[in-house]
């Protein structure tokens, strides 16, 4: 509906500003019908004030007293006479048509600009940089199912109470339209430990050398398995640094998706989290790989009682990380999960998922991913935790 | 066309289980799937779950037709043997049961329940089709006074408007037509213990990451572990993968 009046009063606009004489002509015939004036003052009405830059002449078939019909015609005049016999020379009458002709061209060649401005609008990508440590795409994509749908993203980062900001995080470029409709998007959170320069260092080394694959590599395999390579690749290479350094003792988790038309693939090691928000809900997407999972598993099956195993010291030790020799914990979708319209998809941090129960994150979820990714930061903030561990979450919004 | 089955029954933190769970099932011929849920609050849950099991289970072998008639005869079967049980052992007079049950020629399936046990079917690895339970809340549903994802939380979910073992007369819930199957295609079929811990958007998610059914119910599990932590009823489920 807006589209259709945004149209029709561009064309309105257009029409009144090429034929000016035609409201007027339109406005003289009607008041010729309504007060059935004769021929001699309609003809003498141009001519008895100022004199006018357009002609007009009108036509009359009468029966009688009474005017049956009532044509008029329109033009540019030349001269400003408001002499009728101008008017009807044959060659002011051939340009006439020309001229009208020409005007019809240029309305309508401007329809079609504007008919088509209004639909590149629509479809462009509209990128915001809101801030340093903030911000927010849009791009519409056509999914692989006749719906479009259309994403949106934001991210917050924030060191809580600690002294280095150890996690990293990167989004790829969605305005880099080749790489988005080859492979679609891709986001990532790595959350970094150890001594404090190393932690920073394993984290960005995860994100860089995962995110150059993923903006370099060739993806010949399903994408399951280009991220299962991704996150091998990364391991290594931030082994190698580890080992160079003399045996560091550091390491990273790593959680990454990958979304193409409304398909989503995740991979993590560790314990960071992704979140699907769906109807008003979060569900986990990735377990945690902590020692907890195992201490659950033995009270289930009664080998411990659940007491001994909630109230396990190590409740929260890694048991799959990057930096790890050999790593056997992967966590990932083999077939692809289909997104619908209305979910949200939450990357974050322990900082994050740490200082908040599902309750409240849902609460924020229901916020448009601008302003859902600033409400958990917010809403951590308030809290004024002691050692809030550093927060780091990127939203990607699917609408 | 292959069927690969998992199943998993936990006693929770109850003192006795009265689910039980069976299957038979023949490559490229037939199979069947079936659950029960023996009700708690009466006498001998456990002795009801069993005879519905294996009755329904012996009585498709006999007859493996899709049809109609036969699996209502089927589930039909399985009720009065709980009732002649009855007859012949007064003090079981109360036991009651659900059922869910799944049956193949290899090709098509159909399937028919009583009661809240539920049967989910995932084709492309979303939920296409799952049961409506017989109780108290999924009327509320259908009425219009409380919208489906607030089963899980409400009082009368568990109040039953059918079951077997009430009545020689039993109105049982069948598929219409049968579906066809193709590779990819999953069934769950599950207690009240098992659904009213897990959502089902994260049966999808975990279907989505599972290589096996017996995967697929590790990971529902530890989300039920996780939420339940030892406080939780009889669960059972049966997850089948069609190759």
């Amino acid at each position: 509906m807006g589209l259709k009046k945004r149209i029709f009063f561009i064309v309105f606009l257009i029409v009144i500003t090429l034929f000016p004489n035609l409201a007027y002509a339109k406005d003289l015939g009607n008041d010729l019908i309504t007060n059935k004036i004769n021929e001699e003052e309609i003809t003498s009405k141009p001519s008895a004030g100022k004199p006018y830059v357009v002609d007009c002449v009108f036509f009359f078939e009468s029966k009688g007293n009474d005017i049956k019909s009532i044509k008029y015609r329109t033009f540019l005049s030349a001269s400003q006479k408001s002499d009728k016999k101008t008017s009807n020379t044959i060659i002011s009458a051939l340009t006439n048509k020309i001229r009208k002709l020409l005007i019809i061209l240029v309305v309508i060649s401007l329809l079609i600009i504007t008919i088509c401005l209004i639909a590149i609008r629509k479809n462009m990508i509209i990128s915001k940089r809101i801030n340093r440590n903030m911000k927010k795409n849009t791009i519409k994509i056509r999914g692989s199912f006749n719906n479009s749908i259309k994403l949106t993203y934001a991210n917050i980062q924030n060191i809580g109470m600690r002294e280095e900001q150890q996690d990293s995080f990167a989004i790829s470029n969605i305005n880099d339209k080749k790489l988005f409709n080859e492979k679609g998007v891709f986001a990532i959170v790595a959350d970094g430990m150890g001594g404090l320069d190393n932690g920073k260092e394993s984290s960005s080394i995860v994100v860089e050398s995962m995110m150059s694959y993923f903006n370099e590599k060739l993806f010949v395999s399903p994408i399951p398995i280009e991220l299962r390579n991704m996150i091998i690749n990364s391991n290594n290479e931030l082994l190698d640094y580890l080992s160079r350094g003399g045996n560091i003792k550091s390491g990273s988790t790593s959680i990454a998706v990958i979304i193409k038309g409304s398909q989503l693939f995740w991979i993590s090691v560790g314990d960071s989290r992704i979140y699907l928000y769906r109807r008003g809900k979060v569900f986990t997407l990735n377990r945690d790989h902590v020692y907890g999972t195992e201490l659950n598993e033995k009270a289930f099956r009664g080998q411990i009682s659940f007491e001994e195993a909630l109230n396990h010291p190590d409740r929260k030790a890694l048991t799959s990380y990057m930096g790890i020799q050999k790593m056997t914990e992967i966590d990932q979708n083999i077939k692809p999960f289909k997104l619908n319209q209305g979910d949200k998809i939450i990357l974050c941090s322990d900082g994050i998922y740490g200082s908040l129960d599902e309750k409240e994150i849902e609460e924020a979820m229901k916020l448009d991913t601008q302003n859902a990714a600033i409400e958990l930061q917010n809403s951590i903030l308030k809290k004024n935790i002691k050692y809030q561990d550093n927060l780091t979450a990127v939203v990607i919004g699917i609408s | 066309m292959k069927f690969i089955t998992s199943v998993l029954t936990n006693i929770g933190g109850r003192n006795k289980n009265d689910d039980y769970a069976g299957y038979i099932y023949r490559d490229n011929s037939y199979g069947a799937w079936i659950v029960a849920d023996g009700l708690g609050g009466h006498v001998n849950g456990e002795v009801a779950s069993k005879i519905a099991v294996e009755t329904a289970l012996n009585s498709f072998q006999l007859n493996k037709s899709l049809s109609k008639t036969n699996i209502d005869s089927v589930i039909n079967h399985a009720n009065l043997d709980i009732i002649n049980y009855q007859i012949n052992c007064k003090e079981t007079n109360g036991m009651r049961t659900t059922i869910v049950s799944l049956f193949t020629d290899s090709k098509e399936v159909v399937w028919a329940h009583v009661g809240d046990s539920r049967l989910y079917f995932f084709n492309n690895g979303v939920i296409k089709f799952q049961t409506r339970d017989h109780s108290v809340s999924q009327m509320a549903v259908s009425s219009g006074e409380i919208p489906e994802d607030q089963i899980r939380f409400h009082e009368d979910r568990n109040k039953l408007i059918r079951v077997l073992g009430s009545s020689p007369e039993l109105k049982v819930d069948i598929l219409k037509n049968s579906v066809q199957i193709k590779p990819g295609d999953a069934f769950l079929l599950c207690t009240d213990g098992f659904w009213e811990l897990i959502y089902e958007t994260e049966m999808e998610i975990d279907l989505c990451k599972a290589n096996s059914p017996e995967e697929w119910i590790k990971f529902m599990t530890e989300r039920l572990i996780k939420r339940a932590f030892g406080q939780h009823d009889n669960f059972t489920a049966i997850a089948v993968f069609v190759q």
